[in-house]
Formats: structure tokens, sequence, C-alpha cells
């Protein structure tokens, strides 16, 4: 107890220098902390990005369907006797959807605009509860499952010249070979952020392209929306083993890149922590080992009363701890601070910047953090261990201190 | 009975190709109630003999005894073991823990003595108002005198209960006034509770007070003489 009192005390003795350091040390904290946290937002977006508006976190549709899509290939709108016990409870949400191509027009007879689009029918309810589609909306608003309301993309909208309130005519053909056609209403329009997407796409109600394209109560796939999509793999798997009807894919097989960046990043966080805090252990040591120094007298004088080696070891080491995990604890009480701040409330930097595609998803312009709890605790504990570390040497030299010699120098 | 024995201490310092004979062939028996003083000018080997009969340094050749122990063959732990449970040091310029009180000071060897805390009081507060340290016991060293620090070392050094006082100049940073009255206070210890001492100095006072005066000179003794009361 005295001991903890003395290191307690000791580190106060130099006010300025402990202030400083301290400072300096809980500056890093934070910032490491809030880095980890914003590369975990940049993954978790882009990871989103990539699962969220398209093929969920697990893609279920009919053996092959996912490779070589097709209008006949269609499973059963329901599904829920297929899927075990053990997977419905890591169940978020489902989300059905039909696919198809069709021709949209716009226009009067006499100014006739018409392009090709891929259509998407979704059921508008699951997807306000699971998926980010309805936040792509820049004009009007999202479906409200009236049959024949019709969202398009900004592109594509464009092209055709329509607006809100314009009248779509649908022609397909449906899965029985009959030809699908309708006159539809733009509810909305939407921009993912992705060009090539919104100059092709249109979104419609499920029950009205289920109609239209002879497809009653069937759907092309089941996007499963999980609880934790870093589970999608195992999932998976879990699904393709207890039934063979349907094909069940995990997004990491549908974006092999963004896999393969999950898979190093462990590496990459530990890498991170590694290059902050060998700067910090130069600063910290620095200090650490100059007031040993000043102090080798004073060792000298505990040792001459008393006070064995391993003791003092502890008082050094009790220095060096106390001030690195006080550090520690309120560089990563920042740092977290920051980041659930980030998390509820992203800032959007879209006025500055682009967002770009890259590997099947898009990282939008978005200053976003995730506070979890490893990059939480992984600054916080390398902190500490900074603490052993830097009392190394002193220790070490303590060791080798010869009272006598260090009581004649002081 | 002899609290401190050496045998022929002999200790050898390498200073470039010349070998300094601090202390050559040192045999001296200290015993249990004495208050002796080595003295001799400075570079005599009073403090290095001190420093070897505390277990600080390490002879050369020769032995050291200490409550019957031989001290050469102990290793650092076990020679710090001895000083905390066997010596009490009291050095010239006080030494006491500046970020301790004067009390923690004193308290702290009878913590890392394993000393029950329910003890401490009872133990320490008795020695302050023997030594006249009772009002001071919450300052901290730089708040007091050299008087008072040194009064505080002294207690420090007693309250463990020791074999023996070793105390290194203890005089030497201190008025003369201050001096007189830190000595009286020792040696009413050691008349009135038996606490042997062994001084290093060269301050007459000290000398004139102690009951033994070893002299030294060129790392031997030169003269070993007891006063008569």
């Amino acid at each position: 107890m005295m001991i903890l009192r003395i290191a307690w005390r000791n580190l106060w003795r130099n006010r300025r220098r402990t202030q400083l350091t301290m400072g300096a040390m809980i500056f890093s904290c934070a910032m490491l902390v809030f880095s980890l946290g914003y590369y975990d937002g940049f993954l978790w977006s882009l990871i989103n990005n990539a699962t969220e508006k398209e093929n969920g976190h697990v893609f279920i549709a009919l053996p092959g369907y996912y490779a070589s899509p097709t209008l006949e290939d269609a499973c059963p709108e329901a599904i829920s006797s297929q899927i075990p016990e053990n997977v419905k409870s890591e169940i978020k949400g489902v989300c059905p959807r039909l696919q198809a191509y069709a021709l949209l027009s716009c226009g009067t007879e006499e100014e006739n605009r018409t392009q090709p689009g891929q259509i998407i029918a979704v059921d508008y309810q699951a997807e306000l509860a699971n998926s980010k589609l309805a936040g792509d909306i820049v004009k009007g608003d999202f479906l409200t499952g009236d049959a024949r309301e019709i969202l398009l993309g900004q592109g594509l909208a464009r092209k055709i010249r329509a607006d809100i309130g314009s009248e779509i005519i649908f022609f397909s053909s449906a899965a029985d070979g009959s030809i699908a056609s309708e006159i539809l209403l733009v509810k909305g329009i939407f921009s993912s952020g992705e060009n090539m997407r919104d100059s092709s796409l249109a979104i419609m109600n499920l029950k009205a392209a289920q109609r239209l394209l002879a497809l009653e109560e069937r759907v092309h796939s089941h996007r499963l929306f999980l609880r934790n999509p870093m589970q999608a793999e195992e999932i998976a798997s879990r699904l393709n083993a207890a039934q063979k009807s349907l094909e069940a894919t995990p997004w990491q097989s549908i974006f092999p890149q963004i896999a393969d960046i999950l898979k190093i990043w462990l590496g990459v966080q530990l890498f991170t922590v590694a290059i902050y805090y060998a700067a910090m252990a130069l600063i910290t040591f620095n200090t650490m080992y100059m007031a040993f120094l000043e102090r080798m007298h004073e060792f000298a004088v505990m040792q001459a009363i008393g006070l064995t080696r391993g003791l003092l070891a502890m008082l050094i080491l009790c220095e060096s701890i106390i001030m690195a995990t006080a550090s520690g604890i309120i560089g990563t009480a920042i740092g977290a601070g920051a980041n659930v701040v980030l998390f509820y409330h992203p800032i959007d930097l879209s006025r500055w910047m682009e967002s770009i595609t890259w590997g099947g998803s898009s990282i939008q312009p978005i200053l976003f953090c995730v506070p979890s709890l490893l990059s939480n605790l992984l600054p916080l504990l390398a902190m500490i261990l900074l603490g052993f570390a830097v009392a190394a040497l002193p220790t070490w030299r303590l060791y080798r201190l010869k009272p006598v010699e260090a009581l004649r120098e002081g | 009975m002899s609290i401190v024995s050496t045998t022929d201490l002999k200790r050898v310092y390498e200073s470039g190709a010349t070998e300094v004979k601090a202390v050559n062939g040192v045999s001296l028996s200290i015993e249990a109630g004495e208050f002796a003083v080595l003295a001799g000018p400075s570079g005599s080997g009073k403090t290095t003999l001190l420093n070897l009969i505390g277990g600080l340094d390490r002879p050369t050749d020769g032995s050291v005894h200490l409550d019957g122990e031989l001290l050469n063959d102990k290793s650092d732990d076990e020679l710090t073991r001895a000083r905390l449970f066997k010596i009490g040091f009291i050095f010239q310029a006080y030494n006491l823990v500046p970020v301790l009180s004067a009390y923690e000071n004193v308290q702290f060897i009878l913590q890392i003595q394993g000393v029950p805390d329910s003890k401490h009081e009872e133990r320490i507060m008795p020695l302050f108002e023997e030594l006249g340290l009772s009002g001071l016991a919450h300052r901290r060293p730089g708040e007091l005198s050299g008087g008072q620090q040194q009064r505080v070392a002294v207690a420090r050094a007693i309250v463990g209960h020791p074999s023996i006082i070793l105390a290194d100049e203890p005089t030497a940073n201190l008025d003369s006034e201050s001096a007189v009255a830190l000595l009286n206070l020792m040696h009413r210890l050691n008349l009135e509770q038996k606490v042997t001492f062994l001084f290093s100095s060269h301050d007459k006072k000290v000398i004139d007070i102690a009951q033994r005066v070893i002299s030294m000179r060129d790392g031997k003794i030169c003269d070993d003489h007891k006063k008569t009361q």
C-alpha cells in the first residue's frame, strides 16, 4: 500500500512533466480508439452498402440461380419451413425479391421514350424494415404497396424524361410465355450513388410483379439479413446442410474482395496499434527513464534502509502502470465517446467528396465510426502493456544498481 | 556481547592503474549498548568501513559478522533484509523519502518489516514524542528544517528495533545548535534504551560525546580507546 502511495505521489513530483506525458498518452490512445472505430465504420459501411441494397447477408435461391439467373427459376415465397430453428434465431429479417427485365416507356405516341431496364420487385414492408433501399429516394416517396407504383433510378428517369407521377408503360414477357404489360405511375426517384445501377434500375411492388410475370407466390430470391453479418458463412453452411432444394450463398462469396479485407483486418488493427504506440513508447520511456535517473540516489537510500530490489522494481512498475492505465482509460473514454457520437450522428462529407465504387460495393463520403469492444480494449490493453514495457529498462538498471556507488554519487 | 565484528577487513578500489586501499586490514568489535565513533580525516576510510559493516558494500578481503552472522556470504537481497531488521541508517543528508510525511517515512520501515498496521501508531507516536516531532508528523521533509529532518531520520532508524544504528556524518549538515541537540538526543536513546550507535564523523562534538573513539588513518585503525565515564 505504501509502495502505491509513494508511486502515486512520485508521479506528481514533477507535475508538468507528468501532465505532458500523460497528455501525449491520452491523445495517442484517444486517436487510436477513434481510428480503429473509424476503420471499423468504414468496413461496416462497405459491407452494409454491398449487402443491404442488393443481396442481403445470405442470398437464397434455387440451386444455380445466383450464377445464372433466369425468369423461370423461381422458388416458393414461403420458405420458413426450410429454415432450421438454430438459423431462425440469427435472422433479423427476410426480403423476398423478383428480378426481371422489361422495356419501360414514358411519353406520348408522338414522343415515345423507351429504355430497357432491370426490374426488382420487392416486399416494401420487408425492405423498409431491413434494407437501405428507401434511404436512396431523392425525389417523391418509397413504395406504399399500391400495385401501380414504380420507382426509377435517377439516370433511368432522366433517360426517359420521367418525373414523379409520370405514367410508365411496363412491357415484358411473363414466366408462362405470355405478354406482361401494365401502366405504372412513378412514385419516387432514387439515387444509390452508382451511376450504372441508377441508369437502368426500376423497383416495383412484389405482388404486382408476381401477377404481371405469372409468378404468383413465387420469388427469385430471399435475402436474409442477419443479426451479425460476420456469421453469414456459417449460417449459409447450416442452411445448405439442412436442405437441398435451395442454395444459400453468403455475402463473402458474392463480394470476395471485401471478405479478403476482413481476413487481414485484425492484423491491420494490430499493426496500427504498433505504429501508434511505438512513438508513444519512446515518449513515455524518456519520461520514466529520466525520472529514474534523477532518483538513483533515492533508490539507493531505500535499498540501504531495507527495501528489496523487488519492492523497488514494483515501485517503478506501479508508477509506469498508473500513468499508462490512467491515460489509457481517459484516452479510451474520449476515443470511444467520439465513436459513439459518430455512430449515431455520422458526418456527411458529400459536399467535398464523391462516393467511390469498389469491390462490388460503394464507399460513401461519410465520417462514420463503429464503437466495438475490440477497438476500445485493444488500445487500452496495449497502453497497459506499454506501461510494463517502459518500466523494463529502469527495472533492469535498478537490479544492477550498487547502492554504495549511488549513495556516493548522490 | 558483540553486535558487529570485523576481521582483517579490506576494501580496495581500482582507480585506473592504481589501487586505493580504502580499508586496509581492520579488525574491530562493537559491543551491545556502545556509543562509538569512527573518527578521522576525510579519506581515512570511515564511511567505507561503515558501508562494509552495513552490508552496503562488499569487502575485497576479510569478514564482517553482524549479530553473529557472516555478511560476506549473503546475497544482495539477504543483505537488504539484514539491513531492514538489524541496522538503522542515519545519513549526512537525511535522505528521507520526499513524497512521504515525517510519520509515513517512519511508518514505511514498519510496513516493509511486516509489522501489523494496528501497531504502527503505538510504535511511532511515543518515538515522535521523545524526539520532539509530535507536531510535525504530517509535514513532508521539504517543510522541515535540517535538524527536524535528521530527527525524523533517527526515528526511522530506531523504529524497527535494529541491533545497531550506523550514522554517517549525521551532524555535518546541521548548525551547531541543532547538532548538539541531535547528539544529546541520540546519547539519551543510548543511555535509556540501550540503542547501540556507531558514528563516522570528524566533528569534535561527536567525538566529545562518544564513549569510544576509533581513530582511522589511511584505511587503518590507528587508535581505539574507550572513555571513562
